[in-house]
């Protein structure tokens, strides 16, 4: 069996929002519900079928009650409960566990990741609506086995005391550096300001962005 | 680490204004409406709050937009994001007022999420009521604050319950002369902002006159006060992000060095958004001098009922009066 046994017709069409799942939407999932049963593994290689773009459900999210996210720009599919966060996705089922649970009441910023370049708490928020954008977390920085400036900074200044709020720190850091390359101490001291570090060590993390700041 | 997994629930995705009214209608109390959800979604980790249904209004798409208006004033979707809000060149042309107290609210990733229609629907910050205290606002029949602690309470205008509205969106948006639009199964209605907010007095356990199956769908500000002299200030506990202990908006027109007319809206001290009359009223006509100024700013609360935690709210008002004239001047 080949991919070619799901041929392209099997692409959502544009506008079909009657709600239910055609007659031939079913037809489609049939045969990559056969696929599933049979060679779990050539799901993957069927990704034609599932959402694009828009955030649209495709065939293969409405079939196997799975979302399509987008994750440090690779595309991961998971069954989602309605009520579920989206730092209880990415720690519990995709093993992700850069991203820390704190407060859990979008008050500390342990948990803070991007969405679409935005950082948000990630431990309140419903993974449900990051569906169709990127999501971006403290994983996704590092390229090729090379850290990312932001990480490599806050080693050298010691931006890290317990480290338990750093990942949050560096992806507000990160969201601060991609829309201003140049910024003053007190532009740093507010992009963190919705990040609390029980250690206290507010000095070096700034320090350890306006560093950053120098590398990039 | 222990944490709180909210209880299964179904959230729908309203895709008009209409759809989520027609929800809200049929699941009834089961049902709660979420935009932003940087609030109500920590109501559901605690389990205080238990709704079945969560009808999201995020993607009713015409609700985001803001847009200046035909005669120069401002239209802002209530679904707007704070930081949409905040770096909005409508809104920065003429309004800086709104984009300043939009920069004072939370923190980045909050304002990232959160919308300007949450910010004015949202609940009291009293930690006995959100701490699950069964007091006049939960329904009981006592006001914990009164006997206990009360920093952070109104002085003014309560009754029975002593809880100070935390909104900072609102009295921008009050001082410069807002009305909100509001659709529900009967239509649509309009009202001044001022007098969408509800103190305990007339309903103790809202904040806003918003039915359950009405929905704020936009913002107006009209063009009256473009471009005049504003002053924002919000005082907090801490440096870093907090709800305020106190804050003020001030639209003032002035033409020399005489103020022909002004608004003075504050918060944190009332169970609703304060405007301050006397104050006012005390320097509508006259010169900005120091010693106008100062007459101006005093005891600018005349009513005002402190508890002994809260006393110190009195001066903070004056000196937030006094601070906004002295700025202009």
């Amino acid at each position: 069996m080949s991919t070619t046994d799901v041929p392209d017709e099997s692409e959502p069409e544009a506008g079909d929002d009657s709600g239910g799942p055609s007659r031939r939407d079913i037809i489609k999932g049939t045969i990559g519900g056969t696929l599933v049963a049979a060679n779990a593994y050539l799901f993957n290689n069927i990704r034609q079928t599932s959402a694009q773009g828009d955030g649209t459900p495709g065939v293969r999210e409405r079939f196997s009650n799975q979302l399509k996210l987008t994750v440090n720009g690779r595309e991961r599919f998971v069954r989602v409960e309605d009520q579920e966060r989206l730092a209880e996705t990415l720690r519990y089922k995709l093993g992700l566990t850069g991203t820390k649970f704190g407060c859990d009441r979008a008050m500390c910023g342990a948990c803070t990741v991007q969405v679409d370049g935005d950082p948000i708490y990630s431990c309140t928020y419903f993974t449900k609506d990051a569906v169709g954008q990127e999501i971006t977390t403290v994983e996704g920085l590092a390229e090729g086995g090379q850290l990312h400036p932001i990480q490599e900074s806050f080693i050298e200044e010691l931006g890290g005391q317990c480290a338990f709020c750093t990942p949050g720190m560096i992806m507000s850091a990160k969201s601060l550096l991609e829309e201003n390359g140049d910024p003053t101490r007190e532009e740093v001291k507010d992009a963190l300001e919705g990040n609390l570090c029980r250690c206290g060590n507010y000095e070096n993390e700034i320090e350890s962005v306006l560093s950053a700041a120098e590398r990039m | 680490m222990q944490q709180d997994m909210i209880p299964p629930l179904r959230h729908i995705d309203a895709t008009s204004v209409e759809h989520a009214v027609r929800l809200l209608d049929e699941h009834g109390s089961d049902a709660a409406t979420i935009a932003g959800n940087t609030d109500e979604i920590n109501w559901l980790k605690n389990r205080d709050r238990t709704p079945e249904v969560l009808v999201d209004l995020k993607p009713i798409e015409e609700l985001e937009e803001i847009s200046e208006t035909s005669d120069g004033g401002l239209r802002i979707g209530a679904l707007a994001t704070l930081s949409d809000v905040e770096g909005h060149d409508a809104v920065n042309d003429g309004f800086s007022l709104i984009a300043e107290a939009m920069g004072e609210i939370a923190t980045p990733q909050i304002r990232n999420q959160g919308t300007i229609g949450g910010n004015l629907t949202q609940d009291s910050r009293c930690w006995y009521y959100r701490g699950g205290f069964d007091c006049y606002r939960a329904g009981g029949n006592t006001c914990y604050a009164i006997t206990g602690e009360s920093s952070d309470h109104a002085v003014t205008d309560y009754s029975r319950c002593i809880t100070a509205h935390p909104s900072d969106g609102a009295v921008a948006l009050i001082a410069l002369g807002a009305d909100v639009v509001v659709r529900g199964p009967r239509g649509e209605r309009r009202e001044p902002l001022s007098e969408f907010f509800v103190g305990p007095e007339d309903n103790i356990t809202v904040m806003h006159d918003l039915a359950h199956d009405e929905i704020l769908t936009h913002i107006e500000v009209p063009s009256d006060w473009r471009g005049e002299d504003f002053y924002f200030e919000k005082v907090r506990g801490r440096d870093s992000w907090d709800f305020a202990i106190g804050n003020i908006a001030a639209a003032i027109r002035t033409s020399g060095n005489t103020v022909s007319d002004l608004r003075l809206v504050a918060n944190g001290f009332a169970p609703t958004p304060k405007r301050l009359r006397k104050a006012e009223n005390a320097i509508r006509g006259n010169s900005l001098t120091e010693s106008n100024i100062a007459s101006a700013s005093e005891n600018v609360l005349p009513n005002a009922r402190p508890q002994e935690d809260n006393e110190y709210k009195l001066n903070l008002a004056d000196s937030l009066v006094n601070r906004a004239l002295s700025n202009v001047a």
